[in-house]
């Protein structure tokens, strides 16, 4: 933790009266929120345990990658003047100018990825191509992978899970649900980044 | 053949054959038994009396040296065991390739006669193994006399060195070698010692700013300084013991390591590290210019004691680095290699103590990944030969603010807060430990931050989700580089650690202000190797892990629950008159951030600092005679759930709602190592509630509080909250809940909980 101080510093200045008052703010900014996702096409369903998902067409997430700006990382994709919606670690999420499928694109050397809201905490996540997937029997992952156009990215064992990855132009959404429909298939779900482990 | 049948045949041969080659005899099947002689050399004999025995009969005295067989042949595939019945006089013989299966004519049987080489050992703390010409190894483990088992012949050379010593000691070898003559040896004194140190002596020159590691109110190239004593009291292991880490292994899963850097070179393991963005075994940030967070982890587990910079908890720890942390799109996968799951590309699986100094601030109720804790549960029960890995993980630095767009989730957490009159930042905090669902399982021990002071460091995360705490230090600023009028925090101690190297890069330069004089180059930093504003519960996580290490040095048998109850009846209880934050409203003032609790077994407890800052001196004390694995099996209750009931929760009252579970005798767990509750609440702002439990001996935890960071999010559903508190205490009996709203303008109902309970 190295940025905190900033923060710390302004922060003892201000009166804690002023936080007292500061609740209608907040709200505020959850109206602005809830109506900002409201504007939002919604595309289909993800269910994952107690969660559920509804793809996000218009929305849009890039990787900033080594030292790329925020504005470098949207100019890869051809999304220079797309509205940011919000961050996730190294992952920009954008309202694009169109809709797309659930699927990783790749654009150049850059990939774009597909979004999801979770419909309960209203907190938006990124598809990042990778499905979890634990087969009723690991000797079957291989004709999974295959039968379901998919690429074999981890296999462990110990947690009887496979992590596949979707080839190009998959629609994700729609590979779960074909896995979740396969008898050798004990459970699939697309991997979702609701949140980034950050350095403390 | 089985060996009962060739004793038999053993038997019979002896009476049937004097041959001395290959032979045949009767069998009771009539069938031809095939024998074969059995001999050697004997080398060295001068006195008159040896005689050899083989399988407890067969007598053969040697009058000289030369080769020699048995008269009686033995069967094939009988096992043979040649032993000195007399030893001649003045001499001492020993055997060589003495035992075996026969399977042909056996003829390298070495006798050896002469005299015997010992000695006495002194001062060995540990296992000892001494090898005498480069062979005829001894284990020792006790400080008495000694002697090898092989004999030496007169006028032949001896030559004794320690071929291998306990990690923490150097053990010395006198009058080790030379010619044998007609006596035998026995003046070799091996003597043993620590190989103690002080961190006032050691020749790395930022060691005495390192104030976690010896407290001395140093200023830590910081404006002002802390108290003195508050600290890790490590030295005592240093000085005493001399354990160092040696031996065990630790994963730095972050942003990088510079495997290569100065400081730390010397203890990264060779080809174990990888780096996830290139598939290479080099983890080195490339990507961030302005800090490598995991390089300033490391150093603060495992400096190494050389001439430079400082050193680590455990100087002499091994280190790899997974730059986890460093992925744009970081997978389950890839946690889960990094975090001891993976073999090959990431090789993590050989691992001890896994260092976690991150963590996610979620503002809403957020369930951990199935697979992900599914992991951990493999890593407890399987990793280090089954003793478990150790996840040590950062608590969280929330408490005023939690990095929020706009913060204002922490708007009404900031309103309880103030400073005390010590200068230390109270009220209740922002973010909860809770917060992070990797904090609520009980495989990991989640550390809160102390500052220099010896106590809670201002940013550092409370909840009942904290094991134990450790220093992570405040910020480390100097107002001539920084600026004057900041809170005090900003000028106290930061931690002193490893920083990327060179002034180009890394969290200390020569190209921007970065606060502190030491960070912008000055001496003595001045190839800003390092840097003094480390800090964080990311700062206090690897401090305890570097502690571990030295525990598990001092016994490698710990299984991680061993590891964790040590740390927990040692930790020292700091800040102990710190008073309780109460928040007056209707029905009367409600204790929203307890005092310091004292559980039914003694326990003591605190959401800032769970059971106290970690005493390395105090723990390896209590390690190194521990016996491992007495608690038996882990277990857990299962989820014992409430019926609905969609209580109403009354605004802003301290009398809250409360509900009963009943946890049978026969539920599984007697004693408790932790609790879980799941609880599902609606609400418009569950920031106002706080959720506290009461135990059947009625020790009460708060596992959330009141007015924090959850203000902007409605509902839990089924969210998983873990207290630490009842430790030790029996798990059955009547279980209670209490709800309690803290604001005046949301209103809600408790749905329905669950509680389970991990144990034994």
């Amino acid at each position: 933790m190295k940025f905190f101080v900033v923060a710390l510093g302004l922060a003892w200045a201000a009166s804690p009266v002023l936080a007292l008052e500061a609740r209608k703010p907040a709200q505020d900014e959850v109206a602005e929120r809830t109506a900002l996702l409201l504007t939002l096409q919604r595309g289909k369903q993800i269910t994952i345990g107690r969660e559920q998902y509804r793809h996000l067409p218009e929305v849009f997430a890039a990787e900033r990658k080594g030292n790329q700006t925020q504005q470098h990382a949207l100019d890869a994709v051809g999304a220079g003047a797309a509205q940011v919606l919000e961050t996730k670690g190294r992952l920009v999420l954008y309202r694009g100018s169109a809709a797309g499928t659930a699927l990783v694109a790749r654009v150049g050397a850059s990939s774009v990825y597909p979004t999801v809201v979770n419909l309960r905490t209203q907190a938006l996540g990124v598809l990042t191509g990778t499905l979890i997937v634990k087969p009723k029997s690991f000797g079957d992952a291989a004709n999974i992978a295959s039968q379901h156009g998919l690429e074999p990215v981890k296999e462990f064992a110990h947690i009887g899970t496979v992590f596949y990855r979707a080839k190009a132009n998959a629609d994700i959404v729609d590979l779960a649900a074909a896995l979740r429909a396969d008898p050798r298939v004990e459970t699939a779900y697309p991997e979702i980044i609701e949140h980034v482990r950050r350095p403390r | 053949m089985n060996m009962r049948f060739g004793v038999v045949l053993a038997a019979l041969a002896f009476g049937l054959s004097g041959c001395k080659g290959g032979g045949t005899s009767g069998s009771p099947s009539g069938m031809p038994t095939v024998t074969y002689s059995v001999g050697g050399t004997v080398t060295g004999l001068t006195g008159a009396g040896l005689v050899l025995r083989v399988n407890g009969a067969g007598n053969l005295a040697i009058a000289a040296g030369g080769s020699f067989a048995f008269a009686s042949p033995i069967p094939a595939g009988t096992i043979y065991t040649v032993t000195v019945f007399a030893q001649p006089a003045g001499q001492t013989c020993t055997v060589a390739n003495g035992s075996g299966t026969v399977t042909a004519p056996v003829t390298n049987i070495a006798v050896t006669c002469g005299v015997t080489i010992g000695g006495t050992v002194t001062g060995l703390s540990g296992t000892l193994v001494l090898r005498n010409n480069g062979g005829n190894d001894l284990t020792i483990a006790t400080n008495s006399a000694f002697t090898f088992s092989n004999a030496v012949v007169t006028g032949s050379p001896y030559n004794v060195r320690v071929f291998s010593k306990p990690s923490n000691q150097s053990c010395n070898v006198a009058n080790g070698s030379g010619t044998v003559g007609a006596t035998n040896v026995t003046n070799v004194t091996v003597t043993c010692a620590v190989n103690g140190f002080s961190i006032g002596t050691v020749s790395d020159p930022l060691a005495t700013q390192q104030w976690h590691l010896k407290n001395t109110g140093q200023f830590a190239f910081a404006d002002s300084g802390g108290v003195a004593d508050m600290d890790i009291n490590v030295d005592p292991v240093y000085s005493t013991f001399g354990f160092t880490g040696s031996g065990v292994i630790t994963a730095v899963v972050d942003t990088g390591l510079e495997i290569a850097h100065e400081d730390l070179a010397a203890n990264v393991v060779s080809g174990g590290s990888w780096n996830f963005l290139n598939n290479t075994t080099d983890p080195t940030n490339t990507i961030d210019a302005d800090g490598d967070h995991g390089t300033s982890v490391a150093g603060l587990i495992a400096a190494a004691r050389n001439t430079v910079g400082g050193i680590g908890v455990a100087p002499r720890a091994s280190l790899k680095g997974f730059n986890f942390l460093s992925i744009a799109t970081p997978s389950v996968s890839q946690f889960i290699s990094a975090t001891g799951g993976s073999s090959s590309n990431p090789n993590s699986s050989d691992v001890h103590i896994v260092n976690e100094s991150f963590g996610i601030s979620p503002t809403n109720d957020t369930a951990i990944i199935p697979s992900v804790e599914n992991h951990l549960i493999f890593g407890v029960n399987q990793l280090r030969g089954g003793k478990g890995a150790l996840y040590v993980k950062a608590a969280g630095n929330g408490f005023y603010d939690m990095g929020v767009t706009g913060n204002a989730n922490c708007f009404s957490a900031r309103a309880t807060q103030s400073l005390a009159s010590d200068g230390t930042l109270t009220g209740l905090s922002c973010e909860n430990a809770n917060f992070d669902p990797e904090n609520v399982v009980p495989y990991q021990i989640v550390v809160g931050a102390t500052n220099a002071s010896g106590v809670r460091s201002s940013y550092s995360s409370a909840g009942s989700a904290i094991w134990v705490s450790a220093p992570g230090g405040e910020f480390g600023r100097n107002a001539a580089q920084f600026g004057a009028g900041g809170p005090a925090a900003d000028y106290q101690p930061a931690m002193v650690t490893t920083d990327q190297s060179t002034c180009a890069k890394g969290y200390s330069t020569n190209t921007v202000q970065n606060g502190s004089a030491f960070d912008n180059g000055a001496a003595p930093n001045a190839a800003c190797n390092y840097t003094n504003g480390m800090n964080g519960t990311s700062s206090a996580t690897p401090v305890t892990v570097g502690v571990i290490a030295l525990m598990l040095e001092a016994n490698p048998a710990l299984t991680w629950r061993d590891v964790k109850h040590i740390l927990a009846m040692t930790a020292r209880q700091i800040d102990s008159g710190r008073a309780a934050v109460s928040i007056a409203l209707t029905g009367g003032s409600y204790v929203a951030e307890p005092q310091w609790t004292t559980n039914l077994v003694g326990r003591h407890f605190h959401n800032w600092y769970g059971f106290g800052m970690v005493d390395a001196s105090a723990a390896v004390n209590m390690a190194r005679t521990y016996t491992a694995g007495q608690f038996g099996t882990f277990t857990n209750t299962g989820f014992i759930a409430s019926p609905t009931l969609n209580f109403p929760i009354p605004e802003a009252s301290a009398v809250g709602v409360e509900n009963t579970l009943n946890v049978p005798v026969t539920a599984g767990v007697q004693v408790i190592e932790a609790v879980q509750i799941s609880v599902n609440v609606t609400h418009t702002a569950v920031g106002d509630l706080g959720i506290e439990l009461i135990s059947p001996s009625g020790t009460r935890s708060v596992v959330k509080n009141i007015r924090d960071g959850f203000a902007k999010s409605n509902d839990l559903n089924g969210m998983v909250l873990l207290s630490n508190a009842f430790y030790g205490e029996t798990a059955a009996g009547n279980w209670k809940i209490k709800v309690v709203d803290g604001e005046a303008i949301d209103t809600g109902t408790l749905v329905s909980w669950s509680i389970r309970i991990f144990g034994h």
